[in-house]
């Protein structure tokens, strides 16, 4: 028997009962389901990081705090309850100026700005209403994905921003070439209330890129000395201490070969360095645990599938007795009757994972719609869900292939049957 | 004439020792080319033993068996079903159609077992319909025949692969006696008019007599033929 003669004979066979055939195949696809839907998700996710890892650039920067137990402030609570204050101490986080120093002198760093949080009130142009944006320090050398002008430059001191496109329509310029050069102003509230303005130049306008420093809903980045600034007014009056406080560096270095060097002296002094990349990857640990764990449902539920396709064609086997026996009087070998029935099991496995990576497809597009409708409305771009080509086809072939595994065992016991026995007749 | 089937000193033995049944006992049979044999003998004479042996469905505990003159005593199960695929056609007592396909897939399947592809296979399978008058049935499935066109059906099958020996088990068995001469008259005409050996296992004494030669077997020996 050629073998599409055996995948043809397997096929049918496989809807002679098609009650049981279905409910064997609905097994299988819950399973599928479940692991195609997860898979979807798992480079959904993967495929989005690593596009904005790619697009952030600033290979060269490190991000650097103290190592300490210490909370910093902002970041987390002290696990030790509530802390007595004492006058002029320093927080432990905190990095001094002579550290810095230090840092700056290391051979092979270039350049360290201090990363400060910033808050202010709106932004306008002149003659324009104010609007909301969260303001972020520039990392140096990021990719901004600028549509106009350049990054802003940490060594100026006039104040520069580069701008999201968004605000390209509503300050009113024609496009974003005509708003570079145009000129910001920022209302920065201070502590005891009173309001001020900081006037910045925009350098560039970027695209949104939903990672670009926590700039959801789109904003700007603005330079060592806007943000300066602006922190100044933000922390105006407080103490010197907590003014001066310096918990986080980006340390630019000049060769990135060297940077492991670099980071283990860092080390050496107290202080965890961290590249942009490692900070993707560590959120894409959580990703991949959790799709872990639900791949593991899937596989469980697959498992029990897999007993299902056993037991329905051990019945399938045991109802086609007379036919097997049949067939091999007239002269067919045991191991194509093994594969007809291996076939018939690959063949549920195959309806059954074609019909789940459908199904997962389908939910995938309404999780993406909606999800693109809500709480990813701020990252565009974001397919949550993603199928590929090959993802789909491996789906497929692992559960055909295990399917087939699960054939096997009737399939030997069909192979094994003497065609005597098989054909008398009680 | 040359000889087909020759089997020589055959015996099949079951269980061990104390339980041990002979069901052929020093078997001596020659089939030539062209003959019409029957085997006749009570139920539980090892008639069927001896044609399941004959027909490489069953292996004899000891004895030598040759096709075409060839032992087949050391053939691999391979050989075997290849041998049993191209020279042999089997017509039973129950038919075994397969109900759930069409009478054409029925005929077909000697053929695409032997790997001859779905085209070819048809349309031999066809040509045998013809053969036997049931060409306008090719496309009805095989629970829509009557007894004797079911039968004649088998013999289509049997003879597709255009077999040297078409062996019959009670091939009228099922049968009431009117169409039962259809398909008996049917069998001989292939013997005449195509040369196939013929090997009816039977205990209808009528239709053992119309054949050739009869073997008589009784008690797993042959008594006489």
């Amino acid at each position: 028997m050629k073998i599409f003669d055996i995948l043809i004979t397997a096929t049918r066979n496989l809807f002679r009962s098609k009650v049981r055939t279905f409910l064997t195949i609905s097994a299988v696809f819950i399973g599928t389901f479940a692991i195609a839907l997860t898979v979807g998700l798992n480079i959904g996710v993967t495929n989005f990081l690593n596009q904005e890892i790619g697009a952030l650039g600033a290979e060269d920067v490190l991000m650097v705090w103290k190592n300490t137990d210490e909370p910093i402030p902002g970041f987390g609570t002290d696990n030790d309850g509530p802390r007595r204050y004492v006058e002029n101490e320093l927080p432990p986080a905190q990095i001094s100026q002579s550290e810095m120093d230090e840092i700056l002198n290391l051979d092979n760093v270039s350049e360290v700005i201090v990363f400060r949080m910033v808050s202010v009130n709106n932004i306008r142009v002149e003659n324009s209403e104010r609007y909301h944006i969260p303001l972020d320090i520039g990392l140096p050398n990021m990719n901004m994905n600028l549509l106009s002008g350049e990054h802003i430059n940490h060594q100026s001191e006039n104040p520069e921003i580069v701008l999201s496109y968004e605000f390209v329509e509503v300050f009113g310029f024609s496009d974003a070439d005509d708003a570079i050069g145009r000129e910001v102003i920022f209302e920065v509230s201070q502590p005891d209330g009173y309001t001020r303005e900081v006037a910045a130049t925009i350098v560039g306008i970027h695209q949104i890129s939903a990672l670009v420093m926590g700039a959801g809903g789109g904003g700007a980045v603005g330079n060592a000395a806007l943000i300066d600034e602006i922190s100044a007014i933000n922390m105006y009056g407080l103490p010197e201490e907590m003014v001066d406080a310096i918990f986080f560096l980006a340390v630019v270095v000049d060769d990135i070969y060297e940077m492991e060097y670099t980071r283990e002296v860092l080390t050496d002094m107290g202080l965890i360095s961290q590249t942009l990349e490692e900070q993707v990857i560590e959120i894409m640990g959580i990703v991949n645990a959790i799709s872990a764990g639900i791949i593991l449902f899937g596989a469980i539920a697959l498992m029990a599938a897999l007993f299902g396709i056993v037991n329905t064609l051990y019945m399938s086997v045991q109802e086609r007795t007379r036919e097997i026996g049949l067939m091999k009087a007239l002269g067919l070998g045991k191991r194509k009757i093994f594969l007809i029935f291996c076939w018939e099991a690959a063949m549920i496995g195959f309806f059954g994972a074609a019909i789940g990576l459908l199904a997962a497809m389908g939910v995938g597009s309404i999780i993406n719609q909606v999800a693109a409708e809500t709480f990813l409305s701020t990252m565009p771009g974001f397919q949550l869900i993603t199928f590929t080509l090959v993802s789909s086809l491996m789906v497929i072939l692992i559960v055909m292939f295990i399917a087939f595994l699960a054939g096997t065992l009737p399939a030997k016991r069909a192979s094994k049957m003497d065609p005597i026995t098989a054909l008398r007749v009680e | 004439m040359s000889v087909v089937i020759e089997a020589k000193n055959l015996t099949k033995r079951y269980g061990y020792r104390d339980t041990v049944f002979m069901a052929l006992d020093g078997v001596d049979v020659k089939i030539k080319k062209g003959e019409s044999v029957a085997i006749v003998g009570k139920s539980g004479s090892g008639k069927s033993t001896l044609m399941h042996i004959l027909a490489l469905m069953d292996k004899q505990t000891d004895g030598e068996l040759l096709i075409n003159e060839t032992n087949v005593g050391g053939y691999k199960s391979k050989q075997l079903d290849q041998l049993r695929n191209k020279e042999f056609g089997f017509v039973f007592q129950h038919f075994f159609l397969n109900p759930r396909e069409t009478v054409l897939e029925n005929v077909a399947l000697p053929l695409k077992i032997a790997g001859i592809s779905r085209r070819e296979a048809h349309k031999r399978a066809r040509a045998a319909l013809k053969a036997v008058d049931l060409e306008d049935k090719a496309r009805n499935k095989g629970t829509a025949l009557s007894g004797g066109q079911k039968q004649r059906a088998c013999i289509a099958r049997a003879v597709v692969t255009d077999p040297q020996v078409v062996f019959a088990d009670e091939p009228t068995g099922n049968l009431d006696s009117t169409t039962g001469k259809q398909v008996e008259e049917l069998l001989f005409n292939l013997n005449k008019n195509q040369g196939i050996t013929l090997v009816i296992v039977t205990h209808d004494s009528e239709l053992a007599a119309k054949c050739d030669r009869q073997i008589v077997i009784k008690d797993g020996k042959i008594l006489e033929g």
